[in-house]
């Protein structure tokens, strides 16, 4: 059996964390999807998503975070990704994502944004 | 009561990776930290070609270890191993003892990988067997020095193609994708043959603003428009045996530049 995409995280009553496994691609991109939105209908203003241990997200796995990161902001909060790998980050730049999404360049730097 | 000595336990992991052997060696695993160890080395001398379910396998190692709070250490890793943990920049993240017996990178790589600046495979069309792939297209790049962002572009743009392929090709199962690279010293142009459906990923070059995309809520068929970000070029030809013909070319920078 696979590891999950993400193992969600309950950080306070508006943050929840998800630590991102190590490859997020087309057959569990879906995951990615269901736990942020499944945060959000939670109560959840936040999603932090922990990339530190991340080595190869796809378009499906950027397309989950693409497709959920407005629902959150339209709610006042946010999608907040941290700790993200440098091979990843430039494709988030080439993309021009990488200052579309918040980014944190650790957990507690995302936990910062969230109170401020 | 203080205790300074080191307890170690020893696994090693499988050359040839299946379901079924990577059950055993979790089963091992679980048992190996279920008894008195700080440290957990893995043997990895006999790992002449990485799969993805070989480096699937350190993560859990590494996750399980964290859990229990043992040290995990990778011994003798080949040099196709530390290429790969090289290029995922994983290299720095697992704790490597003991060289191999070979100090030369190229003389250590398998026999199917020593052929230049050229790369040739067949994918066997499911996501799996893309994966396989990817790990292969890894190591080749491995071995021409390009830098880690220009390596993860690439990789991830020939996994967005033949993943396309897969998903929306509706190839026989018997049906392979067949991929050649070729490497000069500025670029690198991959070719991917398949026999599945027509379909022309150039007419698809509008489709790249992820911003927008973002403004719909758009979660799929972003692959294609990830491609043309991340690539020089894109063509698209279908040859005299109606096979599909995709080529994306990449100029890349070196390391030192």
């Amino acid at each position: 059996m696979n590891s999950p995409a993400v193992t969600e995280r309950r950080i306070n009553d508006d943050t929840m964390m998800l630590v991102a496994s190590r490859t997020i691609e087309t057959s569990n991109a879906h995951e990615v999807f269901v736990a942020i939105t499944s945060a959000r209908k939670q109560g959840f203003k936040y999603v932090v998503v922990d990339m530190s241990a991340l080595d190869f997200i796809s378009s499906a796995g950027v397309g989950a975070l693409l497709g959920t990161v407005e629902l959150l902001r339209a709610d006042g909060g946010d999608l907040i990704l941290a700790n993200i790998p440098k091979p990843i980050h430039s494709v988030l730049e080439v993309l021009d994502l990488a200052e579309f999404f918040t980014t944190a360049s650790s957990t507690e730097d995302a936990m910062a944004i969230t109170r401020s | 009561m203080p205790c300074d000595e080191t307890l170690v336990a020893t696994l090693s992991i499988p050359p040839v990776m299946t379901t079924g052997v990577r059950e055993q060696f979790l089963d091992d695993l679980r048992t190996s930290l279920t008894n008195p160890s700080n440290t957990l080395t893995l043997e990895c001398s006999a790992v002449e070609v990485v799969t993805s379910m070989h480096i699937s396998l350190l993560w859990e190692a590494r996750r399980a270890c964290d859990d229990e709070g043992v040290a995990l250490q990778l011994h003798h890793p080949t040099g196709a191993m530390r290429r790969v943990l090289r290029v995922m920049d994983l290299d720095t993240f697992f704790d490597v003892a003991g060289e191999t017996e070979s100090s030369n990178i190229r003389d250590s790589l398998p026999q199917d990988y020593s052929h230049g600046p050229d790369f040739e495979d067949r994918i066997v069309p499911t996501l799996d067997g893309v994966q396989e792939s990817l790990a292969r297209f890894i190591m080749f790049l491995a071995d021409l020095a390009v830098t880690s962002d220009d390596a993860y572009q690439l990789q991830t743009a020939y996994y967005e193609i033949a993943a396309n392929i897969v998903s929306h090709g509706n190839l026989r199962t018997d049906a392979m994708i067949c991929v050649h690279a070729a490497a000069a010293p500025d670029h690198l142009v991959i070719e991917f043959r398949d026999n599945g459906q027509p379909f022309d990923p150039t007419a698809f070059r509008h489709c790249d603003d992820f911003r927008a995309a973002a403004k719909r809520g758009a979660t799929r068929g972003l692959g294609i428009g990830m491609v043309h970000r991340l690539v020089d070029r894109m063509e698209y030809h279908s040859d005299d045996d109606m096979c599909n013909v995709v080529s994306i070319t990449k100029k890349w920078s070196h390391p030192n530049e």
